[in-house]
């Protein structure tokens, strides 16, 4: 526990930008695979799942957001054609 | 009664199934049990062998069934392939169009020797790093997937590291790029660009459950985000093989969706595969116009030793497969969620290769 949080402290300092990911990582998978690949919700959270676990998911009827490190990412369901898209997450 | 002859006539027509059953045993065993692996190592969602319209071999798992669309991840990138031959041939240009015309805002500084043919030769010399889970410190394709709002314009600022043509580095940026330039062409037509897909390709080969994610600035992310079912993709691989003419059967008549000399360009290997001294694991590696083949360059082993030299590949991440074996008309599809990158492609498409050929 303490190798792990020591790693991430470690990461946000050197590298913000892989704890920036996660968040749009996860919200854009978890809408493409719920909305777009039409599977369950326990299927989609385990598929989206990276080896940083995220704060929190909120599903709103089109809207997925997640939190995690302090960044926040949503990802919309445009469209059966266009499928997701991320529409807010933090810039590199 | 004329109307009710209409309508049951219709309703037929939109009932007959474009695939039947095949009525023949085809086993395919040994690739069952190479792709399904029964001690559950990896994750195989669906198979699907088809042979012209004849279902050989289907079989799905993981809540997967043969409605639903799966993510194609990179071997969208195939399909960017076809839109883009489309596109030129449209526009009555070559692949030797500069893609400079059209973006000007590259920073290398060969950018305006790089051609749209250097882009689907991922050739293009441009600097970048193409890793996910695997090592996503150093990642642009993640960095580009995740965190830029503008694709193109993101590849668009990398610098050269090689003349155009003399390197072939596998980069999802490339096809983002390429992507980039296809929207550019329909300069401010945002709707015929958004509709292309669907309209010159899907349509006229009857898909209807095709997805084409879009970045924020609306470009198609051509190196990653489409998706559909396993029979769709099969049509799509028919429609290769039939060297871009719709409906497959001669008898009906037939569309040219794609130009069979772009094609047959598509499955030469690019120059620069073998003129690169490539690492390791992509020592063998044989590439066309955004499609793996299974030529070898002079001094080098075949990617598949056992397995014709005339097959057509596409690969997506975590383990998606779509091979065409022209010699057969047959398309064989495997989809999956394979994180852990156990699924041997080699031993799939060897076995399945080996049971065609017994046939």
């Amino acid at each position: 526990m303490t190798r792990t949080l020591l790693a991430l402290l470690l990461l946000s300092s050197c590298q913000p930008k892989i704890l920036k990911v996660v968040s749009a990582n996860f919200a854009k998978e978890y809408c493409s695979c719920l909305f777009v690949e039409k599977q369950s919700s326990t299927y989609c959270r385990d598929y989206a799942k990276q080896f940083i676990s995220i704060d929190s998911l909120e599903r709103t009827e089109n809207l997925i957001r997640v939190r995690a490190f302090d960044f926040e990412s949503e990802a919309s369901f445009i469209s059966p054609q266009m499928g997701c898209k991320l529409t807010s997450h933090p810039e590199g | 009664m004329t109307f009710l002859s209409c309508l049951s006539f219709s309703l037929l027509a939109q009932s007959e199934p474009f695939f039947t059953e095949s009525g023949e045993a085809f086993s395919f065993k040994d690739q069952e049990d190479i792709a399904f692996d029964p001690r559950g190592k990896f994750s195989t969602n669906s198979v699907l062998i088809v042979r012209d319209q004849t279902i050989l071999y289907e079989r799905y798992a993981n809540g997967y069934d043969k409605e639903k669309p799966h993510r194609l991840w990179s071997m969208t990138k195939s399909l960017s392939s076809l839109l883009i031959g489309m596109r030129l041939k449209d526009l009555d240009l070559t692949p030797e169009r500069p893609i400079s015309a059209d973006l000007p805002s590259l920073s290398s500084n060969f950018k305006d020797q790089i051609t749209v043919r250097h882009l689907l030769h991922m050739s293009s010399g441009l600097n970048w790093n193409e890793f996910y889970e695997r090592n996503p410190f150093q990642s642009d394709v993640i960095e580009m997937l995740y965190l830029s709002k503008d694709m193109g314009k993101f590849v668009a600022s990398k610098e050269s590291i090689a003349a155009p043509g003399t390197r072939f580095h596998y980069s999802s940026g490339e096809t983002n790029l390429l992507m980039d330039w296809f929207k550019k062409t329909f300069k401010n037509d945002f709707q015929a660009h958004d509709l292309y897909p669907q309209k010159r390709l899907f349509d006229p080969l009857e898909v209807k459950d095709a997805t084409w994610e879009q970045d924020a600035s609306g470009t198609f992310v051509g190196s990653s985000y489409a998706y559909m079912s396993p029979r769709s993709l099969a049509k799509i691989g028919l429609l290769v093989l039939n060297e871009g003419k719709w409906p497959l059967k001669e008898s009906e008549e037939q569309s040219q969706l794609v130009d069979p000399l772009y094609l047959k360009d598509s499955f030469k290997l690019a120059p620069s595969v073998c003129q690169t001294n490539l690492s390791n694991l992509m020592k063998d590696s044989s590439y066309g116009q955004h499609w793996w083949l299974n030529k070898a360059c002079p001094g080098k082993k075949k990617p598949f030793d056992k397995v014709s030299k005339d097959i057509i590949l596409a690969y997506g991440h975590h383990g998606q497969t779509l091979v065409l074996f022209p010699k057969h008309n047959v398309v064989a599809i495997r989809f999956g969620a394979d994180k852990e990158g156990t699924f041997s492609r080699y031993k799939w498409i060897t076995a399945i290769s080996k049971e065609l050929n017994n046939d």
